[in-house]
């Protein structure tokens, strides 16, 4: 093969490469249009967490609290109940929200200093 | 002169040639590449979606995450929270989605709080003001450089959904049955026991809970399901020669028994069964 075949070959193919991952990672992706709650962003998935405190806060079943949960995909929900309730305590939201993030954290064995306040 | 064109002639074929294999190689070349290009971007390395929104969440999680949003809303009582949380599934009718839920749960019997908590919300939709559409978070690539997502913020402030003040429910406590009345609607067909709950100031109330029994058999339902025919309606198929008895799940001494389909006279026309209407209000 001539050196002029050779560099054509290598260049349509570097081409055909460049093309193909432009249109698969820019132009059509894949489009996940039917995701799970484990990628949801972080601030609904915060929103998430206190809908099941709030729940669990009226309730009391931890086991039904957990199940909710477990679509968010933590390996650890309590470090991550405790979590998000420290994010709601930093952006100084309602007392009553602070108060069940708190009750659930501590219900599923995390008790944090921050969280204190907000525990019976 | 005559000598050398077989040679330019020749030269010119060579260069043709050599031209048609260069396009084919460069054909073949892109083809190659593409395919490489594209099986690695879409089957071996696709674009992983994080930080999503409720929007892009697969229909039974947003079932699941509707479903959290009533709940939250029976205890809280914030119909604009639960507005502003509904409004992230990206839905124009969302309203009519929580009814539908509610009517789907209510027929198949499921959880009779859940199917209050969502009529009680489909009812608090109905009636509060709209609050601005919510955009979506843009989903962001995880690879090779993902490009930062720009958030719409939610109209409340940052970043989390706030409680508003909002009226708390009024409990419901024991009803009367005030009467029944026989409708003759050739259109009300098959025929129905209608209910319609009143409060002590004759409003309508939804969520009220309705048990239906006849001999080896029994059901219930929900009023407020069917927004459209009144807050505080709710009705049940019958079937003639069978005598039905209806009270209230929480209240069973408000009880109406003996009620079987009457047939209804029609001038100039077959008579048709008629449908049974009982109001119950609180006292």
């Amino acid at each position: 093969m001539s050196h002029t075949s050779r560099f054509v070959l290598i260049f349509s193919v570097a081409l055909g490469l460049a093309l193909g991952i432009y249109i698969g990672w820019i132009a059509s992706p894949v489009q996940y249009t039917d995701t799970s709650p484990v990628s949801l962003d972080e601030r609904y998935k915060d929103d998430y967490i206190l809908m099941v405190a709030t729940l669990y806060s009226e309730e009391g079943d931890l086991p039904a609290a957990r199940a909710r949960l477990s679509v968010l995909g933590f390996d650890d929900p309590a470090q991550a109940v405790a979590a998000a309730t420290h994010r709601l305590i930093a952006a100084q939201q309602p007392e009553a929200d602070l108060r069940r993030g708190a009750r659930l954290a501590s219900a599923l064995g995390v008790i944090t200093s921050e969280m204190q306040p907000y525990l019976p | 002169m005559a000598a050398n064109q077989p040679r330019r002639g020749r030269r010119v074929e060579h260069k043709l040639f050599a031209m048609k294999r260069h396009l084919m190689l460069a054909g073949i070349g892109l083809i190659v590449g593409l395919v490489v290009g594209l099986g690695y971007t879409w089957l071996i390395s696709p674009v992983k979606y994080v930080n999503t929104a409720p929007t892009s969440l697969r229909a039974d999680y947003k079932t699941q995450y509707i479903q959290l949003v009533a709940g939250a809303f029976a205890i809280e009582g914030d119909v604009t929270r639960a507005q502003t949380r509904l409004a992230l599934l990206g839905d124009a009718n969302v309203n009519q989605t929580v009814t539908a839920l509610a009517q789907q749960l209510a027929a198949s019997n499921s959880d009779p709080e859940m199917v209050r908590s969502l009529t009680a919300l489909a009812e608090a939709l109905n009636t509060a003001s709209p609050v601005p559409a919510v955009s979506a978070v843009s989903p962001s690539a995880a690879s090779p450089t993902p490009p930062e997502a720009t958030l719409t913020p939610v109209p409340s402030s940052t970043p989390y959904l706030l409680p508003t003040h909002a009226p708390t429910a009024t409990p419901l406590g024991e009803f009367g049955f005030v009467g029944k009345e026989l409708v003759c609607d050739a259109n009300l067909q098959p025929p129905l026991i209608q209910v319609v709950m009143l409060n002590s100031g004759g409003e309508q109330i939804p969520g009220v809970e309705v048990v239906v029994e006849w001999d080896g058999g029994f059901d219930h339902f929900f009023t407020g399901l069917k927004p459209e025919l009144g807050r505080g309606y709710g009705d049940f198929t019958v079937t003639e020669g069978v005598e039905y008895a209806v009270h209230l799940a929480a209240s069973p001494s408000a009880a109406v028994t003996e009620l079987a389909v009457e047939t209804c006279p029609n001038t100039g026309g077959t008579p048709f069964p008629g449908s049974w209407l009982l109001t119950f209000r609180q006292p």
